[in-house]
């Protein structure tokens, strides 16, 4: 039974070798490529200094107020929706965001178009609305904002009063 | 010692082996086949006709004569209605032709076939030639009547080929004429063996999409199905890989699942299987080869669908490139 299992054993090998051959092959190549969507937003310079205001008073970004425009770009790939939103302030003061300034209420607002000779204001809520739509890869859109400070209020300190642009991939 | 009896043991499982490696069956493995059988190689013939002269020394009968003798000869389906002649006494120089360039590899014979007649004193040679040199030869006789004949050269490389014909006076009784209507070149040759595959249409564009999602090339999506063909003379193997992915500012790693930097490449054979409800069917893609298909016939397609699912997330935005490779193995 020992020399059958060497003799199968041996002979195995020797067929391997035999029936063992240099088999040809030849290739295709598919060319597929894929990139990943990039959703991003910067605002440049994206810092606003309002400076004191007496109750009820207002200021913005445009050339007749403070002259800092903002501006937002799409630093993603894929063409963009801004939106923005604003923020009750809880630091320090405690106001409310609102349509009209009042008693610890202050109001935000944007404009896009003709800012700085016929603006068109429009309220911040602290929901997200429409900024710009269909940005491309690298465009921008230009904005201006203003505040209108509450009309009383026992707030002295300074305010933070942040706002969002937010980038979605264009509908 | 051996004894009678072992060794008779030993040729018997001998012959048992050899012969299970010859035959190729049971198969053992299948990509790469083993053991592979025996491989069967088969003699093929292809056709030349005369497409120039060399020299028309002839008269000339018939439509083709003002193109040359060559149009006369070149005849696929006879026609005895055009043909070259000389008369025995004529004292015509030799009329010769060229055929296009021989293209076939592992040629074991060529044969000029004629189709020729003698008529009193007319003695037509005819002569097979390569690079001017006479290969082989013969000599129609007088009074030979119109039927194909041919000359046979053993050989395995050619050069030019040309066939050239003599007419000799033989002087016995009234000058008849040599006529010759048609002739062409048959080349016998046992093709080699051409494993060969190809793609169409070979170019998938993902496009940009959101990481950790998915897209494929399903109709309903890209509609961007792939065909592999087998494009060699024998029966292959299909077999598939992909690559990690590059180009695009960073490395994105092949996996069976998607993570950081890492992506998934998918495939389905959507000539065997249904692939309309990926991952039903599909199967990732690695670095290594793996089985598409097996027993493709010559000239047979596999259709197959890919689906791509991206890192979640990705480090780099850029362009990948996820390539495919498509590989085709004699089975």
């Amino acid at each position: 039974m020992k020399s059958f299992i060497a003799n199968v054993c041996i002979l195995g090998v020797i067929g391997v070798l035999i029936g063992t051959k240099v088999f040809a092959a030849d290739t295709a190549q598919i060319s597929a490529t894929v990139t990943v969507q990039n959703i991003s937003v910067s605002v440049s310079d994206g810092s606003i200094d309002y400076g004191t205001l007496a109750p009820g008073g207002s200021q913005d970004t445009t050339e007749n107020g403070n002259g800092d425009s903002q501006t937002a770009t799409n630093d993603g790939n894929v063409n963009e929706d801004f939106k923005i939103k604003g923020a009750n302030v809880t630091t320090g003061c405690s106001w409310t965001l609102s349509t009209s300034a009042g008693d610890e209420q202050y109001s935000h607002e944007f404009c896009t178009t003709d800012c700085d000779s016929s603006p068109t204001w429009t309220a911040l809520t602290t929901d997200y609305t429409d900024l710009a739509t269909g940005v491309t890869p690298s465009g921008t859109q230009d904005f201006d904002l203003k505040i209108t400070v509450p009309t009383s209020t026992n707030c002295d300190q300074q305010a933070t009063v942040d706002v969002t642009v937010q980038a979605t991939a264009a509908s | 010692m051996f004894s009678f009896k072992k060794v008779l043991l030993f040729c018997f499982i001998f012959l048992i082996v050899i012969a299970w490696i010859f035959s190729g069956w049971p198969r053992i493995w299948q990509n790469p086949p083993f053991p592979q059988g025996i491989q069967k190689a088969k003699a093929d013939t292809a056709y030349y006709y005369p497409t120039s002269d060399v020299a028309a020394n002839w008269n000339c009968t018939g439509g083709g004569c003002t193109t040359g003798h060559f149009e006369v000869l070149n005849e696929s389906t006879l026609d005895t209605s055009d043909f070259i002649s000389a008369k025995s006494n004529s004292g015509l120089p030799n009329d010769e032709h060229q055929i296009d360039t021989i293209t076939e590899s592992g040629i074991n014979y060529l044969r000029l076939y004629y189709y020729a007649e003698t008529g009193a004193r007319a003695q037509i040679n005819i002569m097979l030639q390569s690079d001017g040199t006479t290969q082989a030869s013969y000599s129609l006789p007088p009074n030979s009547s119109a039927q194909w004949r041919y000359i046979q050269w053993d050989t395995s490389s050619v050069g030019t080929i040309t066939g050239e014909f003599e007419i000799v006076d033989t002087g016995t009784g009234k000058p008849g004429e040599g006529i010759i209507y048609a002739w062409y070149i048959e080349v016998n040759y046992t093709p080699g063996v051409n494993v060969s595959v190809s793609v169409s249409d070979g170019i998938v564009s993902y496009g940009t999409i959101p990481a950790n999602s998915s897209k494929s090339t399903l109709p309903g999506e890209l509609n961007d199905m792939q065909t592999a063909t087998n494009d060699g003379n024998v029966v292959e193997n299909f077999n598939i890989k992909g690559q990690d992915a590059t180009g695009g500012g960073c490395t994105w790693t092949l996996a069976s699942s998607n993570g950081p930097d890492q992506y998934v490449h998918q495939f389905c054979n959507d000539t065997d299987f249904d692939c309309s409800s990926p991952p039903t069917n599909y199967t990732a893609l690695s670095t290594s080869y793996q089985s598409l298909d097996i027993g493709v016939p010559v000239s047979g397609t596999v259709d197959f669908q890919l689906r791509i699912i991206t890192p979640n997330p990705s480090s780099c935005y850029g362009e990948q490139s996820v390539d495919v490779i498509i590989q085709a193995v004699q089975q």
